[in-house]
């Protein structure tokens, strides 16, 4: 599991650091900062998978695009990352980027245990290069590198896009993409190779929408498609003409069912979109479930949502702690607090007979510095 | 002077910001507004509101809810009204049960409640007639007259009815008797 995550010089991340819940919610205005939270998040997966040149890309991708503006103090970008194990052992991953030449150059990278022993470093860089986190065959302390990279390497951020999950697709693309493209490839390998998976993402999909009768696959020329067949329906409506909460939902079922490993972290933009509110509490039991306990049998994950709907922030008045408030200081830089810890530094309370989300609509929660006039 | 302003609606807040200013001039406003129009809103989150401004050490909080028609048309004080007093009493019930948390001076808290609505003020300051008449007003006329129907534009045309309203206020005497409460409590910091 991510426990936190310290950046430096990264869009507005002047100098943020968040602590994760196994599920974490992310509120704030547009602009404040939480795209860039989960843009860094991804950048660390990224990094973790496969080094500098995965990480960034030309511009605007490169690190000379996405690093801090505006701010002279800045220089570079750094990451750090404080992982715990399912034993329990704590690591702190640091990762420090420059560009040079218009390339990203690292001038750090450590991986540490909490009470201080050095796993690795630059100078026990893998004979391959890219990262410490790819450590060379035999080297010291390999399988405990190879844990903490499986972990790191697991995070993904999403940004589920209606038009992308109704794609068609080649059956050979079995993995549904950050923009939510793949779910019909993924649905079809789901159902040949894990039909009893399949079943319960069906099942799970009939529990939140219980029109369905069924999730159907049919190939068309080279593709496979996806569609739902409701009450009354012979054929299924294709993905394309489903309204665009019920392919959000369908999408976001995919990524829970993904087969990942034990420990993996994602995190996903926007998770109200598309959803009438009457779905939220549901959506909403879903996250949870799979975060702390496995959807139905699965391991469990640890998931990051951003939401503006105070909809969404009112199913969670019993379970505030999860909730990370994200806020822009007028004059740059974003900051990350608790959600409780600023009920009870700006309200002196945490116990209101308001609804949570509605406090937050208040803006109470967010900045309280800015004057008119 | 910090003074947190909370309002029910996207054309009361300029007018409530102008008329703190024409009477506080070295304020400082930070505006807020409630989520939902209504009194209910208002009501339900008193509480936040008061405790934001006291732990936020502003020195003034300006609740603005109108009064409707929650008061007689001949009433000599807003606090005449039901909804006033509800309000009131439950701001000065939160403001008791608050520790002092390091504040050198209590928070005060002012009620900005228009008869029937902010709309008598604006249309006052438009047409030098006796303030009392357009409390007598229904609102709703009133609304679509001076934003239309659908009402639209609200903000700027509250920005330049505001102004005409502070210029109405230094040379007619016939003020709205709740605009003239409200600035009294203003200057009093009641």
């Amino acid at each position: 599991m991510i426990k936190e995550l310290t950046v430096h010089g990264f869009k507005t991340l002047v100098d943020t650091t968040i602590r994760f819940e196994p599920l974490t919610i992310l509120v704030g205005k547009n602009g404040a900062g939480k795209t860039a939270l989960l843009e860094s998040f991804q950048i660390v997966g990224n990094f973790a998978r496969g080094g500098v040149d995965r990480a960034f890309g030309p511009p605007p991708w490169s690190l000379g695009w996405l690093r801090t503006r505006g701010s002279g103090a800045v220089t570079g970008v750094s990451f750090r990352v404080v992982i715990e194990l399912a034993n329990g052992n704590e690591y702190i991953y640091s990762l420090a980027l420059d560009e040079r030449a218009s390339k990203a150059e690292v001038l750090e990278e450590r991986l540490v245990s909490k009470d201080g022993r050095v796993l690795a470093d630059l100078s026990k860089r893998p004979s391959s290069g890219g990262t410490i986190l790819k450590p060379d065959s035999g080297s010291a302390n390999e399988e405990e590198i190879r844990e903490i990279a499986e972990v790191l390497g697991s995070i993904i951020s999403y940004e589920l896009n209606p038009e992308a999950i109704e794609q068609g697709v080649d059956p050979e693309h079995t993995y549904v993409g950050r923009d939510g493209y793949g779910v019909a490839g993924f649905l079809a390998n789901l159902q040949d190779k894990s039909p009893d998976v399949f079943e319960r993402l069906t099942v799970r999909l009939r529990r939140i929408r219980p029109e369905t009768q069924a999730v159907d696959i049919w190939s068309s020329g080279a593709k496979v498609y996806w569609g739902l067949r409701d009450p009354g329906q012979d054929k299924a409506f294709p993905a394309i003409h489903l309204s665009w909460g019920d392919r959000q939902l369908v999408g976001l079922l995919c990524l829970l069912y993904s087969d990942r490993k034990p420990g993996s972290a994602i995190a996903v933009e926007e998770i109200d979109r598309g959803f009438h509110h009457s779905r939220h509490f549901e959506v909403l039991e879903l996250l949870s479930e799979a975060a702390y306990d496995g959807l139905d049998g699965q391991e469990p994950i640890q998931i990051i949502v951003t939401t503006h709907s105070p909809s969404f922030i009112n199913k969670l008045q019993s379970r505030i702690g999860e909730i990370r408030s994200v806020i822009r200081f007028p004059d740059g830089g974003t900051l990350v607090r608790p959600l409780d810890e600023l009920l009870q530094e700006r309200l002196g309370t945490t116990e209101l007979a308001t609804p949570i989300g509605e406090v937050w609509e208040t803006g109470l929660l967010e900045e309280l510095t800015m004057t008119t006039g | 002077m910090r003074i947190l302003l909370v309002t029910e609606g996207a054309s009361d807040e300029p007018v409530a910001a102008r008329l703190i200013r024409h009477a506080l001039p070295d304020a400082s406003v930070l505006a807020k507004r409630l989520p939902a129009r209504g009194f209910a809103v208002v009501a339900r989150e008193v509480e936040i509101w008061v405790r934001a401004a006291h732990f936020g050490h502003f020195d003034l909080l300006v609740i603005h809810f109108d009064l409707d028609d929650s008061i007689s048309a001949t009433f000599e004080d807003v606090s005449e009204s039901k909804r006033w007093q509800e309000v009131r009493d439950a701001a000065d019930k939160v403001l008791e049960s608050l520790p002092q948390g390091g504040r050198v001076d209590a928070l005060c808290v002012v009620l900005m409640s228009p008869c029937q609505s902010t709309e008598a003020w604006l249309a006052w300051g438009i047409e030098n007639e006796n303030g009392r008449a357009w409390e007598k007003s229904h609102r709703h006329i009133l609304k679509t007259k001076l934003f239309g129907n659908p009402p639209r534009g609200l903000t700027r045309k509250a920005e330049d009815m505001a102004e005409k309203l502070i210029g109405q206020m230094a040379v007619n005497e016939r003020w709205p008797q709740s605009l003239r409460n409200f600035m009294d409590h203003l200057r009093r910091g009641m």
